[in-house]
């Protein structure tokens, strides 16, 4: 059976229909994609050639470096504050009882489950200045001065939508951590402790090593998912006020079918493609890449 | 409570109706010459309508975080008596005439050439909506089209009480008090002022007006700064073009 199953015609088989469906609807898209970003494009006619005139004027353009900024708050917050955090709660649900387990996993789900547009909607309730609860909350302590309109104001908002992101995605990626932990063989851990090593010692020396590739993985995961913050902008501020929250993505929707400049918001896409493919190839290529050996 | 509420987010009410309010409460004749190209945002007169949204926003006339408010919760502001006006299109009056303590006012001149009884921004009614293309190979058709989808629309806002302006064959539902008095107000005016945001803005043009309005309305964006970038984008403006 192993002799039929991991010849490379087998295996060729088994993974076309995947590969099929990746080439039609993710490779494919991207040749008219390119077409049209070399093209003066208005969603219905093409209005001639331009060649990279697209990319120069949307280089040129300061809501487009905005965007970038932002996206990059939200990589930044994601991977900085995100996944320790992540890994934190899924070290804690590892030594709790399991009913206490079975508690917090579902917990960590449920924001993960819910649409993003109620997420936004429930943290769009939070963040009303007037009434929404953070503001209510710091007035109540006698804190009323750090009280902010938490979603006009330009220091304050792509953080308040960031953490709005980090809630939903923070309990996924610590069920990810933990599901790897789980692989990890009790051995180690047992000869850890024979041998008087703490909490501390056994995370950093056992648990975080051989969690790399769930690490990569959910580094990949993260770091991508982020770039492509687009959902909770659009529900809580359409990019507003003004620019100022606009990520990559909401840029590029926003010059392609609200502004009717297709072709500039092409070029945006192209530019955010390889954009992801160098910090892809940068993570295959740089992290977790030798095989760890106790 | 706060002084006045209106939908924020996006920019949707600058865009839409307050700029242009802001403008002709002051010279009707500035905003009718700009809807129809005949100047641009180095009027002064046109200048004076974000000047006027920027003083009202930082007098705190609006609430916090107006810049972020949505149609939704702006109209429950109201409603819910959290705000003690509304500035808002009159298509919501049917709805708002349900109590009996809400009235309308058109908004105070600000200078003698405003006469809000000979003034008024003019929208249509809801049965804007359908157009046919004069370049169409089958304009019978296509008119025909557009006259069923017309009709249908008109004879679902009769059940709401909405004014319309096509003639359905219903006789025409009996009017609220309200909806007499903004009918025996609007009917007479003779200077109706055509809807700039309908009529004069290019795809970019209409996306960066909200984007600059949107600013406009922080009370963090000044009303030069606006009215330079709305310059800019004016001249670029392809709606006079085509």
């Amino acid at each position: 059976m192993n002799k039929y199953f991991s010849t490379k015609l087998s295996i060729f088989v088994f993974t076309a229909p995947a590969l099929l469906l990746f080439t039609v609807f993710c490779v494919y898209p991207l040749l008219p994609e390119i077409w049209m970003s070399l093209h003066d494009h208005d969603g219905f006619r093409n209005l001639g050639f331009v060649g990279l005139d697209n990319y120069r004027e949307v280089l040129s353009t300061p809501s487009f470096w905005t965007a970038h900024k932002n996206t990059y708050l939200i990589v930044g917050i994601s991977l900085l504050l995100g996944l320790p955090l992540s890994m934190m709660l899924s070290l804690f649900m590892d030594v709790q009882t399991p009913r206490l387990r079975r508690f917090f996993k579902t917990a960590a789900m449920f924001p993960a489950i819910l649409s993003v547009t109620v997420v936004a909607q429930i943290w769009l309730a939070f963040y009303e200045p007037n009434w929404g609860l953070f503001n209510r909350i710091l007035q109540s302590i006698g804190l009323s001065d750090w009280t902010h309109s938490w979603l006009t104001e330009k220091r304050t908002v792509m953080p308040s939508i960031g953490l709005s992101f980090l809630w939903q995605y923070i309990g996924l990626n610590a069920i990810l951590f933990y599901t790897g932990i789980k692989t990890i063989p009790k051995d180690y851990y047992e000869a850890a402790l024979l041998d008087g090593a703490s909490f501390a010692q056994v995370c950093l020396k056992i648990t975080i090593p051989l969690l790399q590739n769930v690490i990569k993985y959910v580094l990949i995961l993260s770091t991508l998912g982020s770039m492509a913050f687009y959902s909770h902008v659009r529900v809580m501020t359409a990019g507003g006020p003004g620019d100022t929250s606009r990520t990559v993505i909401y840029q590029m929707y926003y010059t392609a079918f609200d502004t009717s400049q297709f072709g500039k918001g092409t070029a945006i896409a192209v530019i955010f493609i390889i954009q992801c493919l160098v910090i892809s190839f940068i993570i295959q290529r740089f992290v977790a890449r030798g095989k760890l050996e106790f | 409570m706060v002084p006045a509420v209106t939908p924020g987010k996006d920019g949707w009410g600058v865009k839409l109706f307050m700029l242009q309010q802001m403008i002709q409460v002051g010279d009707p004749q500035a905003m009718a010459d700009l809807v129809s190209n005949k100047t641009n945002f180095d009027n002064p007169s046109v200048q004076e309508g974000a000047a006027r949204i920027e003083t009202m926003v930082k007098a705190g006339v609006f609430p916090d975080g107006i810049a972020n408010l949505d149609y939704g919760p702006a109209m429950e502001m109201f409603t819910s008596k959290k705000a003690a006006m509304l500035m808002m299109f009159t298509w919501e009056l049917p709805n708002l005439a349900k109590d009996e303590t809400v009235d309308f006012f058109p908004f105070p001149a600000a200078s003698d050439k405003y006469d809000p009884t000979k003034n008024v921004q003019f929208w249509g009614s809801p049965l804007n909506g359908y157009a046919v293309s004069g370049k169409t190979k089958h304009p019978d058709e296509a008119v025909k089209l557009a006259e069923f989808l017309a009709m249908a629309d008109a004879l679902y806002f009769e059940t709401t009480g909405a004014p319309i302006a096509l003639q359905t064959g219903n006789p025409p539902a009996d009017k609220s008090p309200l909806m007499q008095k903004f009918v025996d107000w609007y009917n007479p005016i003779p200077n109706k002022i055509a809807s700039m945001a309908l009529n004069s803005l290019d795809a970019r043009t209409s996306a960066e007006m909200s984007t600059e309005g949107a600013n406009l309305l922080t009370g963090e964006y000044a009303a030069a700064d606006f009215n330079k970038a709305m310059n800019k984008l004016w001249s670029e403006n392809t709606w006079f073009k085509n």
